[in-house]
């Protein structure tokens, strides 16, 4: 039951993402709301089916998205992996200030393997070519900003959710 | 506990072959029945948030814009009252125009057909500038096709499209290019996207000249967009005397924020 609830969850963010986040830009960048659901959730929980939400949320990205398909199933899937590993070895997961060191490094990972995504497909022959370093400034820092502050938001209403139904 | 470290790796190296896997399959092609089936059911579900997105978008804008909006408005209607009295003077040259070619019996120019799309999203990121409209190959759209808005203003092209919906370049993207002309001097260049912020044109040989504030329209050159669509105005010069060809700044004719139903080109009627 709860694995439905989450696949319904990604579902509603990625019609948010694609539908409603883009008309509220900030220098016209705007947050990813699906990656801070991710990150939120591999902090809080962690386990198998961060993956599987993470595959899925990624390849339906990658289905609207206009860059060459699998980017965001790659980033999310290995942002998960990523974030696992830094909350065991790194950071400590259980703490505030553990559990928001690992959400900004999980930020610029992301920004970071976004646009190295695409310059490898477009190096393997797929997707588009783009300047690595004039759209991480342009739109990655930004980008990184944003999506940190969803991912705080979001790491504190999935607390709530969780505290709700542990109280149940 | 290390035993657990590798079991994690092992699924991350699955999950990874799984999706290299993928990408193969959607390379030839063999992934199109499960997205049909999934852009079945997720695209009519977008139109009723993007349109819940734009209004409140909208409904902000004008809270914390509520001075510029007094003052456009009455710019505007000074604007409006000068567009009023140029379309007195076009229709009558239009009507010249149809008269002396019933006279000369001259043919009328090609009209194109089109079918009209809703705006239903955009590009989940935010590099590259592309919306998708709830139209696809069912209405006989396709790659490379034009995009217009209603009045004759180029928005874009068709860049992929499935059953039900397409994804739609826009101008100001930095992949996008179109053969233009400017409509007093007739100078031909082409226009290209400046990384989501604007437009340039460019290639114009040095020896020619353009008017400040010129209108620039599509050249027709591309093939499926038609000739005479308006792309934007001539803002300012921005290439140096030591370039081979002039570029210079061109300002939008539309406001991209503000699509919302847009018409697709399919071709000549």
């Amino acid at each position: 039951m709860n694995k439905i609830i989450g696949f319904l969850s990604i579902f509603v963010l990625l019609i948010l993402q694609i539908a409603f986040l883009p008309h509220f830009p900030i220098f016209y960048v705007f947050p990813n709301i699906l990656l801070a659901a991710i990150i939120a959730f591999a902090i809080i929980r962690g386990g198998r089916w961060v993956f599987v939400f993470a595959l899925f949320s990624g390849l339906a990205l990658d289905i609207f998205s206009n860059h060459a398909f699998g980017i965001y199933a790659l980033d999310f899937v290995l942002l998960a992996w990523l974030i696992q590993f830094i909350g065991k070895n790194i950071f400590k997961a259980a703490d505030f200030f553990g559990q928001i060191s690992i959400l900004a490094c999980a930020c610029v990972i992301y920004s970071f393997l976004n646009l190295f995504l695409i310059k490898i497909f477009y190096w393997l022959g797929l997707g588009q070519n783009i300047s690595f370093w004039i759209n991480f400034l342009r739109v990655g820092l930004l980008e990184i900003i944003l999506n940190l502050i969803l991912a705080v938001l979001g790491l504190a209403i999935l607390k709530k959710v969780y505290g709700l139904f542990a109280g149940i | 506990m290390r035993k657990r470290n590798y079991s994690k790796f092992y699924i991350l190296g699955g999950l990874v072959a799984a999706i290299i896997l993928l990408i193969f399959l959607n390379f030839f092609g063999w992934l199109e029945w499960p997205k049909k089936i999934f852009l079945k059911a997720a695209v009519p579900i977008l139109k009723p948030f993007e349109t819940a997105g734009r209004k409140t978008s909208g409904a902000l804008s004008v809270l914390f814009n509520i001075k510029s909006v007094i003052q456009e408005n009455s710019k505007l209607r000074q604007e409006n009252q000068e567009l009023i009295l140029k379309i007195s003077g076009l229709t009558e040259m239009a009507q010249e125009n149809k008269i002396l070619r019933q006279q000369l019996q001259i043919e009328s120019p090609l009209v194109s057909k089109m079918v009209q799309a809703d705006l239903i999203g955009f590009d989940p990121g935010n590099i590259g500038q592309y919306f998708l409209i709830g139209t696809g190959t069912d209405n006989g759209v396709a790659p490379n096709q034009g995009v217009i808005l209603p009045g004759g203003f180029l928005v874009g092209k068709v860049v992929e499209t499935k059953n039900n919906f397409s994804k739609v370049l826009e101008l100001t993207d930095s992949d996008s290019s179109v053969f233009a002309l400017t409509q007093e001097t007739r100078v031909g260049g082409v226009v290209r996207g400046d990384h989501g912020v604007g437009l340039i044109l460019d290639m114009i040989p040095p020896e020619k000249e353009i008017k400040p504030q010129e209108l620039i329209i599509s050249s027709g050159l591309d093939g499926a967009i038609p000739k005479g669509l308006i792309i934007g105005q001539v803002d300012s010069k921005i290439s140096t005397e030591s370039e081979v060809f002039q570029r210079f700044k061109i300002k939008p004719a539309i406001n991209y924020n503000e699509i919302e139903t847009v018409f697709v080109v399919l071709g000549n009627k």
